[in-house]
């Protein structure tokens, strides 16, 4: 039965999510601006200015956000079962032990594929907290993680 | 009729039932569309969506088949969307049978089968014949050994009075008598929101507002309400009061006869079985090892009579909406009694000898300053309307301080080899108690608030519970000690199987 201690995401994570977050606020934030150039009589160099100033405001406070989202994260494969800590203001610390996993998804999206980055899906029976997600794993190790999760559960038949 | 061949149609009365069901499903809606509008063209178009949904639901008698093969049930239904659904037996978490008094007079019977999935039952077989009920009953006891004991159908209560009578090395583990009925009645006061709901909704239509209006005119006309003096509105005033609470207690009275006339629940085998019902007859089996969860609640009436409402969860997460539904262990027992109940339930769970542990006792704090702000949000917009006097609300505050301390005080929770247990709760109180074996995964949550006072919440999950309450929650306890508890605990769940 493998174990590792807690370890960080990888760092191409930090990116994945700065990035989409920058791709998020750029569409949230566009439709407002033109509406206020299209209603007020502000002129157009005033609107872009605020509007900049202010996208680069949330952007900052963003990447500040999942620096330390980051820096929280980490993750653990004890022999009981997989251990999550994370949380900037609130945080939690999950555990599943590896006799109540029912299945395990990897999902990739876009921007994670360009780093080779894997999102787990660990599904438990539980229903509030029945998936618990984790991110940024490079392909090989998510793939390497659910076939150690599975068999080590495998004697086991929960169902 | 041969019972084993492959392919059974429900019973030639289905239609009946399928249609009444489908009413039932209309009748509320129909009802606001009926009384709530004025009664335009709107309400025949109402009408005849209900009827047309109707007749499709009882064509799809022609199309709904199932059969019983060697490990599973089968059940085949749909016209345009077909769909055939195979339920393994292992999988059966409950199997519930109604009779009511239509079923009764064509000898037939609802059969619900219930597995862990979802909110929606597995397959409602409705109708069959009760020959075809005790048939299934039989081929999933037989095919299954012990996973679903499947309780002696007997035709009426009298029957099964006489023979678990006579099988006296099993009796009745629990049985409600009618005082106790009545008395459920009176302190759940279950009527309370159907009349409020009838009550507001005819308040809302002009025609039923004005007739009530003319209606009690008639009567305080004659009173000469201008010329009462305030002992007099006292006097009236206390009168409605009584009358309303008096009509609110009879008719939650009359509605628990209905629900849980002749209560009982015995033990099978390994398998809970539970009948109950005046009109509609509901039998219930529950195997043990579903059960997931088990809640002990009492509220300050159940403690002037002195009893305890105990209820489980079991996996399925079929809801009253949905289908029947069974979560009784006991509806209203003698708070003695108890543990001697469900140790017959859990005999490996120690009921008695649970070692409480208290909550941290510097928590009375948080809850303090937490219902002050409340309190103090109230006084705000009260403040700016009514200057000085809206600083009455501050007279709370003592009881405030009070509650804060009993909250904290009643706070507890116990862990060992078998259960993790918790309770809370001032006025009503709750004690929930989860089988280690039950457990899916365990988390330690902190707040802002809870860092800076070095404190966390454990939170346990499990199947079939409500996610919306989010249930299994201890809070306020030291940092330390939901490290430990998170350790220990999730060594003993990795030690022991899960079995749905």
């Amino acid at each position: 039965m493998q174990t590792f201690e807690e370890k960080p995401l990888q760092p191409a994570y930090l990116k994945v999510v700065r990035i989409s977050t920058a791709i998020t606020l750029l569409l949230v934030a566009t439709g407002p601006a033109i509406l206020v150039t299209a209603v007020s009589g502000i002129p157009w160099y005033w609107v872009l200015a605020c509007y900049v100033s202010f996208y680069g405001l949330l952007l900052g406070l963003f990447f500040w956000y999942w620096k330390h989202w980051y820096k929280r994260y980490r993750y653990a494969l004890k022999t009981v079962g997989l251990g999550i800590k994370k949380g900037v203001f609130w945080q939690q610390h999950a555990m599943i032990p590896r006799n109540r996993v029912q299945h395990i998804d990897i999902t990739t999206g876009p921007i994670e594929r360009r780093y080779d980055l894997s999102k787990l899906v660990v599904h438990t029976a539980g229903t509030s907290n029945a998936s618990v997600t984790l991110p940024g794993l490079l392909h090989d190790d998510a793939v390497a993680l659910r076939q150690e999760l599975i068999n080590s559960n495998q004697n086991e038949d929960t169902v | 009729m041969e019972l084993n061949t492959a392919g059974y149609r429900l019973s030639p009365v289905s239609p009946l039932f399928l249609f009444i069901e489908a009413v039932k499903k209309m009748v509320f809606p129909l009802l606001i569309g009926i009384v709530g509008t004025s009664g335009d063209r709107q309400d025949l178009f109402l009408i005849g969506i209900a009827a047309l949904a109707s007749v499709i639901t009882i064509v799809q008698f022609w199309f709904y088949h199932y059969w019983l093969e060697a490990d599973r049930l089968v059940v085949k239904q749909g016209i345009l969307f077909k769909s055939l659904r195979q339920v393994p037996y292992e999988r059966i978490q409950n199997l519930n049978v109604e009779r009511n008094l239509l079923h009764k007079l064509f000898n037939v019977a609802t059969l619900q089968i219930e597995s862990a999935s979802g909110v929606k039952p597995e397959a409602v077989i409705r109708v069959i014949s009760n020959d075809q009920v005790k048939h299934i009953q039989d081929t999933i006891k037989r095919r299954t050994g012990h996973t679903i004991g499947v309780q002696d159908d007997a035709e009426d209560s009298a029957a099964a009075d006489a023979s678990a009578a006579s099988a006296t090395d099993d009796p009745a583990m629990f049985r409600m008598s009618h005082q106790e009925v009545s008395k459920y009645g009176f302190i759940s006061h279950q009527a309370l929101v159907p009349i409020g709901i009838v009550g507001s909704i005819l308040s809302q239509n002009d025609y039923y507002r004005s007739q009530f209006i003319g209606f009690m005119q008639k009567f305080i006309g004659d009173l000469h309400v201008e010329s009462w003096g305030w002992s007099q509105w006292l006097i009236y005033g206390l009168g409605f009061a009584v009358l309303m609470l008096v009509s609110i207690w009879l008719s939650s009275i009359a509605l628990a006869f209905l629900k849980l006339y002749r209560f009982q629940i015995n033990r099978v085998d390994d398998n809970l079985h539970a009948e109950m019902g005046l009109l509609t007859k509901l039998n219930a089996n529950i195997p043990l090892k579903r059960i997931q969860l088990i809640k002990i609640r009492h509220s300050p009436l159940h403690r002037y009579f002195k009893r305890v409402s105990i209820k489980m969860e079991t996996a399925g997460g079929v809801t009253e909406q949905s289908g029947l539904t069974m979560r009784w262990i006991a509806p209203l027992i003698a708070a003695k009694q108890w543990p001697q109940l469900l140790s017959r339930v859990q005999p490996e769970v120690d009921w008695q000898g649970m070692d409480w542990q208290p909550v941290a006792a510097r928590a009375w704090k948080r809850v303090f300053k937490r219902l002050t702000f409340f309190v103090l949000l109230l006084c705000a917009p009260l403040v700016y309307v009514y200057h000085g006097w809206g600083l009455l609300p501050l007279l709370l505050l003592p009881l405030n301080f009070w509650y804060a301390k009993a909250f904290i005080k009643h706070a507890a929770y116990a862990i060992n080899d078998q259960v993790i247990a918790w309770r809370q709760g001032v006025f009503f109180h709750t004690m929930g108690v989860v089988k280690v074996g039950k457990i899916q995964n365990l988390s330690a949550r902190q707040t802002p608030f809870d860092r800076r006072n070095g404190m966390a919440r454990l939170s346990v999950d499990t199947a079939g519970s409500n996610p919306v309450t989010q249930d299994i929650n201890i809070h306020y306890l030291n940092t330390a000690e939901v490290h430990a508890m998170m350790t220990r605990l999730s060594r003993q769940v990795s030690q022991v199987k899960f079995v749905w």
